[in-house]
């Protein structure tokens, strides 16, 4: 019998090729346009590392305080069912389908709101007004509200990653873990924390990439003071802004090749695909 | 010896409610469709559910309210639900390690129970690439190896294949004439609850509605769904009627001989006590003559069903007789051959 054309495994690894051809080209024109002397500069230029450091300062600490928070939830969300989970449900996904920059404006009304508070002539009122003014004090157009900013543009993510990973572990096995000695907390840690390992490490990645790369959101919170609250994000609009497109594509590279270092470097440390699949195959 | 008082558990509209005692010497096997109940039966005893009301002693102590990790019941769940993450002697060691066991005594206890199992080769072995029949193995040990008072076992051979699931059932007898604690044994096929139960008891929608030795069951189950639930056949609906002669029940078109009281009834003609019987024309009371539509292996046994002509008033009538292979070579029956099969009174049996 004559053997069959696979048609279908043709289009699909076609479709493959085609959207990593088009990311792979998309990085060659930036790599085409800047020149050595342009990416020297910005390398060795004191404001772009510091921006890189407070990048990965504030992304690194928004990612943590992420993670510690997503995977009790998700936890929660995968394995508990009440009344009213739904609207936690649907709550946690807003931040995933609302802009960042509406993340950031709400933040800023958040405090202005608060500290209108102050004027309250009832006391208790009057105390949340004075905590959450003394909050805006510290978040806002600071180094704490950068991370205040991307913490809320990554929790969703975080949370659902790991949550799809507690979904993929059964109950059972934790239940046969209480049964042979174990409280409840002692089968989370014991099974399901290191069955949902690579999960949580996709979940912290998913965090950082992403913490790492926001813009909107840093800008209307942080602002973008030099030394003090510029990011590369926001650097590399800055650079745009007064006409050095050079400058800021030579920033851009130097997040892309941050970000490839990390994601090739975990996937070296897990020995699989983070975001799901063997490498084998 | 476990015993469970009025044990009351209620999900949506499903509502659980037990009384059992299982003795150290007995092997229970818990019967019942998908849905019954069995399973969250299983998991108000291991704690993993809290019942509404009732109790559950354990050798006399009350464990309705103990955690599950102190109640002393080892649990295998229906795919053993190893851990993955782990070699099989740390997932057999798991709950002595918990227990902060010390090294030299939980190397001792799992190097025994593995060899009881035989499976000392796998000991460093990941779990993840087990064979079913392995890790049904592991499992069994990893839940015995802490000395539990009561093993609950929730479909523990359904995953194998036939012969293995045999051989596993002959060494679960062998295991609790051994260990000698309750096992509690969930299944839905009578063939295995055959193999293993000393008892056995049928479960219908959260309740045990009989429990018994199983001879016992399939001799005289206690209504029409036990008797559907344990796969007999010649299941009928008639009317009795007493005649100078004695009982006669009439099914369809056919008269039997029965030693049952008058009226309405649901009966089963148990089909180990038909015989068959060639050539045909035996005119026998509580014979019935008719076209050979089955003949099926079941293990030593052969199953011939026959189908009686349908008429205009009745239809044809179909029942099923567990004939014994010599009897097979005597009359060398096959399928269309017109044979007959003849009963005592004593085959029908009332249900409810």
């Amino acid at each position: 019998m004559k053997k069959s054309i696979p048609f279908f495994k043709i289009f699909t690894i076609s479709m493959l090729l085609f959207v990593v051809f088009l990311i792979v080209v998309l990085f060659a024109a930036d790599i085409a346009y800047v020149d050595g002397a342009s990416m020297m500069e910005v390398l060795t230029a004191e404001s772009v590392r510091q921006a890189f450091f407070l990048s990965m300062y504030t992304s690194l600490t928004a990612t943590l305080l992420s993670i510690l928070i997503a995977v009790p939830a998700a936890y929660a969300l995968s394995r508990y069912s009440f009344r009213g989970m739904i609207v936690l449900d649907t709550i946690i996904d807003l931040l995933i389908v609302i802009p960042v920059v509406v993340v950031g404006i709400s933040i800023l009304v958040f405090f202005r709101v608060g500290s209108d508070l102050v004027e309250s002539s009832f006391l208790p009122v009057r105390w949340i007004g004075q905590m959450v003014q003394a909050g805006g004090e510290v978040f806002v157009y600071s180094k704490p509200g950068i991370i205040m900013a991307q913490f809320f543009c990554v929790v969703s993510y975080a949370i659902r990653t790991i949550k799809s990973t507690f979904d993929d572990i059964d109950p059972r096995t934790e239940q046969v873990a209480m049964t042979l000695g174990c409280t409840r907390a002692g089968a989370f840690g014991r099974i399901t924390l290191p069955l949902a390992k690579h999960g949580i490490i996709a979940g912290a990645v998913l965090s950082w990439v992403r913490a790492f790369g926001i813009f909107g959101a840093i800008i209307i919170v942080g602002g973008s003071v030099r030394g003090r609250t510029e990011v590369l994000p926001t650097a590399i609009y800055l650079e745009l802004s007064i006409g050095r497109l050079e400058h800021s594509l030579a920033i851009s590279l130097l997040m892309v090749v941050t970000a490839v270092i990390v994601l090739v470097t975990l996937r070296l440390v897990s020995g699989k695909s983070l975001f799901g699949g063997s490498s084998s195959s | 010896m476990i015993s469970i008082r009025s044990l009351k558990y209620h999900v949506g509209n499903f509502n659980l409610d037990i009384s059992l005692d299982i003795n150290n010497d007995e092997y229970f096997v818990l019967f019942g469709m998908t849905g019954c109940g069995k399973t969250s039966l299983l998991e108000c005893l291991c704690g993993l559910r809290a019942p509404d009301s009732g109790r559950v002693f354990m050798d006399d102590i009350d464990i309705t309210d103990a955690d599950p990790r102190l109640r002393g019941i080892g649990y295998v769940p229906q795919d053993g639900a190893l851990f993955n993450h782990m070699t099989v002697y740390r997932n057999i060691a798991f709950s002595l390690s918990v227990r902060h066991v010390k090294r030299d005594e939980i190397d001792r206890k799992v190097q025994e129970v593995s060899k009881k199992f035989g499976i000392e080769h796998l000991l460093e072995r990941r779990v993840l690439g087990l064979s079913g029949g392995e890790r049904q193995r592991v499992a069994l040990s990893r839940a015995l190896v802490a000395n539990p008072k009561l093993l609950l076992l929730d479909e523990p051979v359904s995953a194998l294949d036939e012969f293995t699931r045999d051989t596993a059932c002959r060494e679960l007898i062998k295991l609790q004439r051994e260990i000698k604690i309750p096992i509690m044994h969930v299944c839905h096929s009578v063939d295995e609850a055959s193999l293993v139960a000393t008892k056995l008891g049928v479960m219908r929608d959260g309740k045990l509605i009989q429990v018994g030795k199983t001879e016992e069951l399939m001799e005289q189950p206690y209504d029409a769904y036990i008797a559907r639930t344990l796969r007999l056949a010649n299941i009928f609906k008639g009317t009795a009627v007493k005649e100078e002669s004695g009982t006669f029940i009439t099914i369809g078109s056919q008269k039997f001989k029965a030693t049952v009281d008058e009226g309405e009834l649901e009966c089963c003609i148990k089909p180990w006590h038909i015989t068959l019987n060639r050539p045909v024309g035996h005119d026998a009371v509580n014979s019935v003559e008719g076209t050979v539509a089955e003949v099926s292996v079941m293990g030593a046994v052969i199953r011939v069903c026959i189908e009686t002509p349908a008429s205009a008033e009745y239809d044809s009538m179909r029942m099923c007789a567990h004939v014994s292979r010599h009897e097979m070579e005597q009359h060398v029956v096959k399928e269309k051959d017109l044979v007959t099969l003849y009963f005592t009174p004593s085959a029908i049996q009332k249900l409810g």
